[in-house]
């Protein structure tokens, strides 16, 4: 149990049934065995607060408690196919690159965090409610358009179409983003493999603690599981270095990638 | 106060300060040297970031607000409990408060707890050698880390990428800020040079005192097990998730003194100039004098009052607005007045240099086009701030004087002349004397009434290397005017926009003959020949507002205002005589006034 702490936001206790949460200012939600969960608001909470505490986190701890994994990256689900691809990096340069994905008629399953099952074929879970970008995202999209999920929170809601309840995983990618000036040009988009897709796939996985995978034989499972999965990373200048052009080709590049594996 | 009895160890330094070689260590000793892995360092995550809060509650911290984020945080940083040290690495310059916290909240949470901390272990660096590894880290020219490392300002925390804002201001505030003696918690601090020279004598005791136990043989492998060779053989093989993108790599030499091949001697006095007390407290030797370092520091300060500024973004009060865009080669139906103006009735369009061009329209809009092979360096704000406001002006109804404008006691003295006669130079030189000055080479008047008004705007003082250094600036750290016109941009303070009223105009000239600064007053036709040659030297306001129209402000402005021609021999000068001269004569004014 991480213990109640004022002036902190959040305690969980994970010592009876059902766990227990409580958000300072937001409520509390009950997340049973089964992956069921309850939310209640607290008194006085913005409109929203029961969206927050459902998809924010009851939602995840559900996934938690059925034992499937929470990894750090977005997957979208390719537009003619059954199958998708997870974007990790950070959050601003996942999100850009899923929304030029979005545009090209890729549909977003799950963001930030994905519920996976790492039996394999690997799936990854749909994330219920909006799918969050950070709202100065530098990207000019008419999928955004900027307004916040909550007042004085820094994330921006985006449109985006229905998707079943899990799909399989085909291959990931590691977006990141720089603002070097200088130095001889790196490629836009390499396929990792070896030891160096180990080395990637390192801390993939951000439900340590909560989802209790301390059996080291389940952690090197999971890592194994998904480190099979094909990796390429792709790396580009920060937006107000590279024109939006660039970075719609690199995306394009990178479903010529994808599709190019096998599903 | 609260007492620090937590686990947490911060690991607190500048970026490219040697912090990832101390986890090293600290992993090397703690785990063993056998099972030293590069990935596996000891705190390298942060205890506040995104992905912790799903690892540690699950809770996706994207939605939340920011005061609920600092809560979190909180959370996050007090939930550690234990009696072994939890180390911490944070680049964070140290704070008490939130960046940003709602008033309404009530008391903020604050980011380092003293419940949750041990101590903290402070690493510094040599600045001059953290600019050079910045550089090379991110990709940045040194120049771009240089500055970077000047610069106190402090990103806003956002939920949305917790742990990609770590605020960390300058080098020499991170470093007062982490001083052990403001900290409220017990703190070591620690040179980096100091952990390479003698790296024993310097760790036994942090480790000891933040409480792990180790003796000299078991630090002295591990010492070997991270040399920076063997760390640079680990990053070739396995990778490493902290190098960054365009870096060759994470680990290059980890040298103590390769900044003093690697940086420009500009770049070395600047970093002095910038960071010299804190590098005296912590016994980095300056290799500039301190008038060397006075002339750096204000070179530097104007540069970065120039830097925040677009290079088409004019004052308001000007009412003009700039921008970029294509421009005609020639203006159809429009009066060639040089080969590089063109006039028409509302238009005007100017031709410079390397093909950049500028549209002037209406007396309040202008259009810029550059060349793209012209663009690459250097300030771009010379024919925005120039050519244009002097065009449009004149499209207004103004005349526009060829003089850097100054004010003391509510008075203008406009300093004219032809090209390199030293205008500038002079002008730089009485803002010594008291003067401020009001604007640079573009002196615009308003001649109505009984007497002139001079409107003052922000604009750059443009000086050859020569002038700078006679006015006890950096020539190096200025920001270089464009492409190839051997002159560097010196800002100063804004002027405001409120007009002034003009006092005496002082007409520069150089003599053919060495001799000393001679002046006289000019009267009568002399006198309206001085002011026409600065107030049409390329023709244009007579074509543009007319001859008849320009004529008669001309005559108001020569009728209205004491002209004074001060004479300078041709190469060496005394500034302080031309500066003495120009005060003479405006007491000389005030006094018959």
């Amino acid at each position: 149990m991480i213990a109640p702490a004022d002036p902190g936001l959040a305690t969980l206790d994970r010592s009876g049934e059902p766990w227990l949460g409580h958000a300072h200012g937001l409520g509390t939600v009950r997340v049973y065995a089964d992956g069921r969960y309850d939310v209640e608001p607290a008194e006085g909470a913005d409109a929203r607060a029961a969206e927050t505490l459902e998809h924010g986190w009851a939602e995840l701890l559900g996934h938690i408690r059925l034992g499937r994994r929470i990894v750090g990256g977005t997957v979208m689900l390719a537009p003619d196919a059954a199958d998708s691809l997870l974007v990790s990096g950070g959050m601003t340069e996942q999100s850009q690159a899923c929304v030029l994905l979005a545009e090209r008629g890729w549909r977003r399953v799950s963001d930030g965090f994905t519920p996976i099952d790492t039996t394999t074929p690997l799936r990854a879970y749909r994330r219920g409610g909006p799918w969050l970008v950070p709202r100065r995202l530098g990207l000019d999209s008419d999928l955004l358009d900027g307004r916040r999920i909550r007042p004085g929170a820094t994330a921006q809601e985006v449109p985006t179409p229905p998707v079943p309840e899990s799909v399989p995983l085909r291959a990931r990618v590691l977006v990141s983003e720089h603002e070097a000036t200088t130095g001889e040009p790196v490629p836009v988009l390499a396929e990792v493999s070896g030891r160096r897709r180990m080395g990637v796939q390192f801390q993939a996985f951000a439900d340590r603690f909560v989802g209790g995978a301390a059996d080291p034989a389940r952690v090197m499972a999971d890592d194994l599981a998904i480190s099979s999965l094909p990796l390429s990373t792709l790396q580009w200048p920060a937006l107000y270095l590279a024109p939006r052009d660039e970075r719609l080709a690199a995306v394009d590049a990178l479903v010529d990638w994808w599709r190019g594996l096998n599903p | 106060m609260n007492d620090p009895t937590g686990p947490i160890v911060w690991l607190a330094s500048y970026p490219k300060s040697g912090n990832t070689w101390f986890r090293a260590i600290l992993s090397a000793v703690k785990r063993g040297t056998e099972l030293f892995t590069l990935d596996v360092l000891a705190s390298g995550g942060q205890p506040f970031g995104l992905a912790t809060s799903v690892d540690v509650l699950g809770l996706d911290p994207r939605w939340l607000t920011r005061s609920e984020a600092e809560r979190l945080r909180y959370t996050l940083v007090s939930g550690a409990t234990g009696d072994e040290p939890r180390f911490r690495k944070t680049h964070e310059r140290y704070r008490t408060t939130p960046i940003e916290w709602p008033e309404a909240e009530g008391d903020p949470p604050p980011p380092f707890p003293v419940e949750a901390t041990r101590a903290a272990v402070t690493i510094v660096r040599d600045p001059r050698a953290v600019a050079v590894s910045l550089a090379h880290h991110f990709g940045k020219s040194l120049e771009d880390s240089v500055d970077r490392m000047a610069r106190d300002d402090t990103q806003r925390a956002d939920p949305a990428r917790l742990i990609g804002e770590q605020p960390w201001g300058s080098w020499s505030g991170h470093a007062r800020a982490w001083h052990p003696a403001h900290l409220p918690f017990p703190a070591y601090r620690i040179r980096y040079e100091d952990m390479l020279e003698r790296p024993i004598e310097t760790l036994v005791p942090v480790l000891t005192g933040v409480g792990i136990e180790v003796d000299e043989a078991t630090l002295v492998a591990a010492l070997e097990r991270v040399r920076i060779d063997r760390l640079q053989q680990d990053e070739a093989e396995q990778g490493f998730r902290e190098t960054h993108a365009r870096a060759q790599r994470f680990f290059r030499s980890g040298s103590a003194d390769a900044w003093r091949t690697e940086l420009p001697a500009h770049l070395i006095r600047a970093i002095e100039a910038d960071h010299q007390d804190v590098m005296a407290e912590l016994d980095y030797p300056l290799t500039s004098d301190a008038p060397t370092r006075r002339a750096t520091l204000r070179a530097r300060t104007s540069a970065r009052r120039h830097r925040v500024i677009p290079w088409n973004r004019l004052p308001d009060h000007l009412a003009l607005e700039v921008n970029e865009g294509a421009v005609p080669d020639t203006l159809d139906g429009a009066r060639s007045v040089r080969p590089w103006l063109d006039v028409a009735p509302g238009r005007a369009l100017v031709r410079l240099t390397g093909g950049t061009r500028v549209l002037v329209a209406d007396g309040c809009r202008a259009t810029v086009h550059i060349d793209a092979d012209q663009r690459t360096s250097g300030d771009w704000a010379w024919p925005v701030q120039g050519w244009t406001v002097a065009l449009a002006m004149l499209q207004r109804g103004h005349l526009v004087l060829h003089a850097a404008a100054l004010e003391r006691d509510g008075r203008a003295v406009c300093v004219a002349g032809a090209t390199r006669a030293g205008k500038s130079t002079t002008a730089v030189g009485l803002l010594d004397r008291g003067f401020r000055l009001l604007v640079d080479d573009v002196a615009v008047m308003d001649p109505e009434g009984d007497g002139s008004t001079v409107l003052p705007y922000l604009r750059g003082v443009h000086l050859t290397r020569s002038a700078a250094e006679r006015l006890g600036l950096d020539y190096d750290n200025l920001p270089a005017l464009s492409a190839g016109r051997g002159k560097a941009v010196f800002l100063g303070d804004d002027p405001g926009g409120i007009p002034v009223p003009l006092g005496t105009v002082v007409v520069l000239r150089r003599s053919a003959a060495i001799g000393a600064v001679t002046s006289r007053w000019l009267t009568g036709t002399e006198k309206l020949a001085a002011l026409r040659q600065q107030t049409d030297r390329d023709g244009a306001a007579a074509a543009i507002l007319g001859q008849a129209p320009y004529f008669e402000r001309l005559a108001r402005l020569a009728a209205s205002t004491p002209v004074l021609e001060l004479t300078r021999p041709p190469r060496t000068w005394s500034l302080q005589e031309v500066v003495e001269g120009v005060m003479a004569a405006e007491s000389q004014v005030l006094s018959s006034s």
